[in-house]
């Protein structure tokens, strides 16, 4: 059977590189203990502005739309800011956004291997005249991993929250 | 009456109704130093951890940066210039915020990237500049408060030619 997904599909039979990090209550958070749920990863930092807010907003609207599933669909948000992005600063930031949004961290050497897996680019932007402060470029792709722990599909920034639903809904007819 | 006198009238009224249309036309392109208008301002809900006692300062490296880091909130909206001569805007101030910088977010492939503007934002003759996410947009630098959503607060931008205005900004999710 083909599904129509309007996403960028991931070769057939990845798996999802499988992590431990922390989550925002300090708890650890383990990736192939999500198998029978669909997972959507992003990858930003909560110092920034603009486009990590806008997709934490688009996610309200993804969860809304698919709240019927709720208990099968899990946001996670692992940051590319650790040194700022303790559990505590995730936790108030996603909540504005999502009580059940999902905020990541962990030591640098584990996030770098989660970066490499997902090709996830960031580099530090310094503000000048204002030591100690910086802003971070990187990559803003959203990924989705099926309940099977498979890397099935990603979504360029900017994809229309509708897109978003309709593969993601597609995802999560897959789970008997 | 002769008909040659009733063509005349006919005439004469025409070149009166042609000369009202013509001003009119004229008066609806707008004089040259027409003001900026600016509307859907609005911003996103920031969190800034109040610190329950604020007499203690932090012992952790983490925190110590968090105090300096200062938080940044942003603020979008459309910038009409109806105008026929282009506007700059070169500068906004907010009391929520120590101060606020232009900067636009640009995707390269997959990486987003963004770059603060000096120099002002050109808002061209008979034209609408947007900031909206993901393009240009005012960041608020040094946050004072919390913006909770459903709250409001005041920035005055200040253009090259129109002067200053002061708009309300909405905060929503």
């Amino acid at each position: 059977m083909f599904n129509s997904f309007e996403g960028t599909v991931m070769p057939p039979n990845t798996p999802a590189t499988d992590f431990t990090l922390t989550d925002q209550n300090g708890h650890p958070f383990t990736l192939s203990s999500q198998k029978g749920k669909v997972v959507i990863l992003f990858f930003g930092y909560t110092f920034c502005p603009d486009v990590c807010p806008t997709t934490l907003a688009e996610w309200r609207q993804v969860e809304t739309a698919l709240s019927d599933k709720k208990d099968v669909l899990k946001f996670v948000y692992i940051t590319v800011d650790p040194e700022r992005d303790t559990p505590e600063r995730l936790k108030n930031h996603l909540q504005i956004f999502s009580p059940d949004f999902i905020g990541l961290t962990g030591k640098i050497q584990t996030l770098e291997k989660v970066y490499n897996a997902y090709h996830i680019f960031r580099d530090k932007d310094e503000v000048k005249g204002k030591p100690g402060m910086y802003f971070m470029s990187h990559t803003s792709r959203m990924f989705v991993i099926d309940s099977r722990g498979n890397l099935r599909l990603s979504f360029s920034y900017g994809t229309p929250v509708k897109v978003i639903v309709h593969d993601i809904r597609l995802l999560l007819e897959e789970i008997s | 009456m002769s008909p040659l006198r009733g063509m005349n009238r006919g005439l004469v009224s025409l070149m009166m109704l042609f000369t009202i249309i013509v001003l009119l036309t004229g008066c609806q392109e707008g004089p040259k130093g027409a003001a900026i208008k600016i509307k859907n301002a609005w911003s996103r809900p920031v969190s800034i951890e109040e610190r329950a006692d604020t007499s203690v300062t932090p012992s952790d490296t983490t925190s110590q940066m968090n105090t300096m880091m200062g938080y940044n909130g942003v603020v979008y909206m459309i910038i009409t210039n109806p105008g026929g001569e282009p506007d700059r805007l070169i500068g906004a101030e907010s009391d929520i915020c120590e101060r606020v910088e232009l900067h636009q977010s640009m995707m390269e492939g997959d990486r987003m990237m963004m770059r603060k503007i000096d120099g002002g934002l050109e808002i061209p003759a008979s034209e609408k500049v947007e900031l909206h996410p993901g393009g240009y947009h005012l960041m608020l630098m040094g946050l004072k408060r919390s913006l909770k959503p459903g709250e409001e607060f005041h920035i005055t931008l200040r253009f090259e030619k129109s002067g200053q205005q002061t708009v309300t900004a909405k905060v929503k999710l």
